[in-house]
């Protein structure tokens, strides 16, 4: 039944990182070259048609997923592991008297004030600055979340931070180092742990609205966003192909990591309850 | 009860009539909250010993200083905001020096805590084995196999039947008594020379503080440690224990055995407090004495 409850939400979203990374295996046409006439409309050789370089939209689009998802992995992994090391350094520190305690102060509040700065901006200057990669996308985007994961971990620590244990390693003669990352932090990772796979889906819908405003990955190689972009003025010539299936695809990987959190959220917070 | 404990006693100490040296000795120690016109002196010059293998309890009621007492033996009042001086506050003839302010608390070898609710005691995602590995680890620099045949040995010790089940467990998974009891179990394999036990049994029902108070004397005679029970529970300390430290309004009112306390106690409050206690000789009084609540020293000013 648990099995059921788990893998049942789940199965989109495996299915989705199963496609991106054997999905090249599979497609009929090279994502990045032109392989037919253009603006061909969805037939029996193009199931999704092709676009205005006569370029494979299925193709494209399962292309798309290895980058849109390994792109979102990595942000997710980066932003959540840094965000709890720093949540934790930062809660741990900042009540303190003397230099430690004002920088953590300082560095929690500048994360408060990270928020007043909107995502695509900072998404947009850091582009500018690295020029469009995937290592840049991913800096920007992690930059981006990582706020987030940081303010959920540090909220945490502060009320595990007076929890009896820890002055009970303390008198066992653990060190600091190790009570804050054996004791700490498995009690306060769980909202971060949480937020993670929605911190999956946001950077894939930023990943693609950076690449719908012409600062994401350069034409040829396949991104959701990109290829959105580059379909919108196509669609008011009734080409509704071309963006119509990576917007899909976007959505239901979204739709498929938040059904994720959504689980897991339930799971955890169900074993915390017995 | 006394006759036997002291017997027992005797069994522990190296050489007989050898003078032994006390494991803790307080002298006018002073403890204070705050600073300036908001300071609180929650300990006014305690003065006391504990010897080897002896048990001592700091009886008083809510906000006689007694927890904060012994807090700051075992060296937790950091951070607190609490200032703590003293004459002399030595723990195996070594000063203590709990007057620095650190931030964090650190071990003190041959002391160990129990405190009052295990739960918070034990840290709630690690299992009782892990946790006993770290102490083990942080102790006695032993290896993980010998860390969980040890573990096992305390474990048995304390009177947990199915051991490798309970290693297993996390402390959510355990009743009171039984969190309780493996506290016992990490406190005493360190092998102190002193535990400070905080209210161990204040988070228990009647018949399992029996059990954990009976645990804590047993382990104490076998291990030869001396014992310091912060207590508000003045019966329970004249059954277990050997002398008591009565505090009232932060101020050490009486030390006195605990068998004869009802004739030797000096002060008026002590007196007054076992009048309070309701036993079968006064089971017949329409209304138990209560204490006024108007101290009955003469309240210091608080600076």
């Amino acid at each position: 039944m648990t099995r059921l409850r788990l893998w049942g939400p789940a199965a989109p979203f495996i299915l989705l990182v199963l496609i991106a990374a054997f999905g090249v295996l599979l497609i009929p046409f090279d994502p990045e070259r032109v392989v037919a006439a253009s603006n061909l409309p969805p037939s029996a050789d193009h199931w999704f048609g092709t676009d205005s370089t006569g370029m494979d939209v299925l193709s494209r689009t399962i292309a798309g997923a290895r980058i849109n998802l390994t792109m979102a992995l990595i942000v997710t992994a980066v932003a959540t592991s840094g965000g709890m090391v720093l949540g934790l350094v930062i809660g741990m520190n900042e009540a303190q008297r003397g230099p430690l305690g004002i920088v953590g102060r300082g560095a929690s509040r500048a994360v408060d004030l990270s928020d007043a700065v909107p995502a695509l901006i900072v998404g947009i200057v850091v582009v500018g600055l690295f020029g469009p990669s995937v290592a840049s996308l991913s800096i920007a985007l992690a930059l981006i979340l990582m706020p987030n994961q940081i303010r959920l971990t540090r909220a945490e620590v502060l009320k595990v931070r007076h929890d009896g244990y820890l002055n009970a390693a303390r008198m066992a003669g653990l060190s600091e180092v190790r009570i804050m990352f054996r004791h700490v932090l498995p009690n306060s990772c769980r909202p971060a742990l949480e937020n993670s796979s929605l911190v999956f889906g946001i950077s894939i819908i930023v990943s693609a609205s950076l690449g719908f405003l012409g600062v994401g990955l350069a034409p040829p190689i396949p991104e959701w966003g990109a290829m959105v972009s580059e379909g919108v003025s196509d669609v008011m010539l009734g080409r509704w192909w071309t963006s119509l299936f990576p917007a899909l695809a976007l959505c239901l990987a979204v739709a498929s990591a938040a059904a994720v959190t959504a689980t897991l959220t339930r799971l955890t917070r169900g074993a915390a309850s017995h | 009860m006394t006759d036997i404990v002291l017997s027992e006693q005797a069994a522990a100490p190296p050489l007989p009539g050898a003078p032994r040296p006390t494991v803790l000795r307080v002298r006018n120690l002073c403890i204070t909250y705050g600073t300036g016109d908001r300071a609180h002196v929650a300990v006014r010059g305690a003065s006391f010993d504990v010897r080897p293998g002896e048990r001592i309890g700091i009886v008083g009621e809510s906000g006689s200083g007694k927890t904060t007492l012994g807090l700051a033996v075992a060296g937790l009042l950091t951070a607190a905001g609490a200032r703590v001086t003293a004459d002399r506050l030595e723990f195996d003839g070594r000063q203590l020096d709990r007057s620095a302010t650190r931030r964090v608390p650190v071990r003190t070898p041959g002391l160990s805590m129990v405190l009052q609710d295990a739960m918070t005691s034990l840290d709630p995602v690690a299992t009782i084995g892990s946790q006993f590995a770290a102490v083990m680890k942080g102790v006695q620099r032993v290896g993980r196999r010998d860390a969980r045949a040890q573990a096992t040995e305390w474990l048995t010790q304390v009177g947990i039947a199915d051991v490798d089940r309970v290693l297993r467990l996390r402390p959510y998974e355990l009743s009171g008594g039984m969190s309780q009891r493996v506290m016992v179990a990490l406190a005493m394999c360190s092998r102190p020379r002193l535990l400070i036990a905080d209210e161990p049994t204040s988070a228990l029902d009647a018949s399992v503080s029996r059990d954990v108070m009976d645990l804590l004397v047993s382990m104490t005679v076998q291990q030869g440690a001396s014992l310091l029970m912060v207590t508000h529970d003045i019966e329970l300390c004249r059954e277990y224990t050997d002398r008591m430290v009565v505090m009232y309004q932060g101020e050490v009112v009486d030390v006195c055995r605990s068998d004869t306390i009802a004739r030797d106690a000096t002060s008026d409050y002590t007196r007054a407090l076992l009048a309070c206690v309701p036993t079968l000789d006064n089971v017949a009084v329409d209304r138990l004495p209560t204490l006024e609540g108007i101290p009955l020293l003469a309240r210091g000013s608080a600076a």
